[in-house]
């Protein structure tokens, strides 16, 4: 065996050794239930993609990931596919995770919505008024997403057959390229609030890849974690989401009952420091173990 | 790295001599740096493959497993690494199974590509020495883990990388020095004449990017972004 084969397979060792530092500190945060106004505050991510679209994780790893930022729900909505998130569904189901709402992201050139709590797939092709019918029929709840200005010639008009619309985003930390303003979104919530209509307001992270999955997430009120009662706790508006600045939007009474009793949101640590000398040990120990793997071998 | 040959000398084992050049085929080289194949692929693409490419008929099953396996372990470590910031057992496996379309979908493309334009070639040889060549793929796969690992504002720096185009480049030029790196193997790594090799890579090519783009296209996710909706 020549150097570089021995220092291929000290790198195996030390990526061995990492992962199995990794796996065992990866843990998630608990989530004891916490009641306010009767009803338990759930943190509810309602926008995530999976690599059958365009993220990088698998609807398994979704959720290992959502557990791990400590959400008690996570609604997987892929573009114009539902598939993911039944897979992500079964898995969470089968071996432990927060709970999975079915989603899809029906995403054309003249708007974004999503349909959750789905057991069919949605054809994209539809007109917006029959895409909500079917959301409808099938017991889903229909949110609006980033409802931006680009979009609002569509969304503006059945805005009163939404159930939701996302008024926090990732787009709230900077606007995106393309003209998409944060601004608009909330607009768009407080202008059908303005006229009376019942809309719950979320708060997604859109999620495709790295770290941040939650890091705008929305507060559910509802009678349990169940599928069912996050779906009614929606459809009843029965949120609250908060922006950048701390300002409450949602229902009257929930911000209320926050005002008098804050909630605390779970620890969120979207950074890759790393907790502990061992975890930040292993985790720069594994990046130079792979580059090791790549670089170090026996030529044939 | 850049200074040391591919293989140096071939050796008789029985008389210990070095012959550089010396005829003794059946028996192995001797390599003097520690320096991988995917490593001497990334800097010298050409030559390498020529060196690799004359003993390619010793190459076995064992080999194409041993690239496979390295192929996963990094994406899945790559996907880790972004996501949980650290090496975690379930991400790596699930990773290269939901993403192990990627290696079987181009061990189709390669094992049709050389059907039409190499068809005697064995198959599992020029397998595995296909990916020895993933170098531009491995490096992308950890710039960005160090980068989310040493950047103290990561999201910061993701944007400016971003904004300023510097991201979309450096992943073009990775598709642009695989693409330099597979003509090498079918040029100078099993030898084809420059048509067939150029043919080789078109067929190769149009399968991949075509059952990736198909998948979308079969899903209904590009059309209604494109068209619309139905009226």
């Amino acid at each position: 065996m020549n150097d570089g084969a021995r220092l291929r397979r000290l790198c195996a060792a030390l990526i061995l050794a990492a992962t199995a530092v990794g796996t065992a500190v990866d843990d998630a945060p608990p989530r004891p239930p916490v009641m306010r106004a009767g009803l338990r505050v759930l943190e509810v991510d309602l926008h995530a993609h999976t690599r059958f679209a365009d993220g990088f994780l698998s609807p398994f790893d979704l959720v290992i990931q959502a557990r791990r930022r400590g959400l008690d729900a996570l609604a997987i909505t892929d573009h114009n596919i539902l598939f993911p998130a039944l897979i992500g569904r079964w898995y969470s189901r089968a071996f432990g995770g927060p709970t999975i709402l079915t989603g899809e992201e029906i995403t054309t050139r003249d708007y974004h919505v999503h349909g959750v709590g789905l057991e069919e797939r949605i054809d994209a092709s539809l007109p917006l008024d029959r895409v909500i019918d079917e959301v409808h029929r099938q017991g889903g709840v229909m949110i609006a997403a980033h409802p931006v200005k680009r979009f609002w010639p569509v969304l503006v008009p059945a805005r009163a057959r939404f159930d939701a619309a996302e008024v926090m985003h990732p787009l709230a930390f900077g606007s995106r390229d393309g003209g998409w303003r944060w601004e608009e979104m909330r607009d768009y919530y407080e202008d059908a609030r303005a006229s009376g209509q019942r809309l719950a307001a979320v708060a997604s992270s859109d999620y495709h890849f790295f770290s941040p999955l939650g890091v705008t997430r929305t507060l559910v009120f509802a009678k349990s974690d169940g599928e069912a009662d996050i779906l009614d706790a929606l459809r009843h508006g029965k949120t609250v989401v908060h922006d950048l600045d701390g300002r409450a939007y949602g229902d009257p009474e929930l911000v209320l009952a926050l005002a008098k009793e804050p909630y605390s949101m779970r620890p969120q640590d979207y950074g890759y420091r790393g907790n502990g000398w061992l975890d930040r040990t292993a985790r720069l120990l594994a990046l130079a173990a792979l580059a090791g793997l790549v670089l170090f071998g026996r030529r044939r | 790295m850049s200074g040391a040959p591919e293989i140096e000398a071939l050796a008789d084992p029985r008389s210990g001599d070095v012959a550089r050049g010396a005829e003794v085929a059946s028996d192995a080289p001797i390599q003097r740096d520690p320096w991988s194949a995917e490593a001497m692929l990334l800097v010298r693409p050409f030559r390498t493959y020529r060196a690799l490419g004359e003993r390619r008929a010793e190459r076995t099953w064992r080999d194409l497993a041993r690239g496979l396996l390295l192929f996963g372990v990094l994406l899945g470590a790559f996907v880790s690494l972004t996501s949980a910031g650290r090496l975690v057992l379930g991400h790596i496996v699930f990773t290269a199974v939901f993403w192990g379309f990627l290696p079987l979908l181009q061990i189709a493309a390669i094992a049709a590509a050389l059907r039409v334009t190499a068809p005697r070639e064995r198959l599992v040889p020029a397998l595995s020495l296909y990916f020895e060549g993933m170098g531009p793929w491995y490096v992308f796969f950890l710039a960005l883990p160090a980068i989310c690992l040493f950047s103290p504002d990561v999201y910061g720096a993701m944007t400016t990388l971003l904004r300023t185009g510097a991201l979309p480049l450096y992943m073009l030029a990775t598709i642009g020095w695989g693409a330099v790196i597979t003509w090498a193997f079918f040029r100078e790594g099993l030898g084809l004449p420059r048509r067939r090799a150029g043919a080789a890579a078109a067929i190769f090519y149009a399968i991949f990017v075509g059952v990736v783009v198909g998948y979308y296209f079969a899903c209904n996710e590009i059309q209604p972004q494109i068209w619309g909706a139905h009226e």
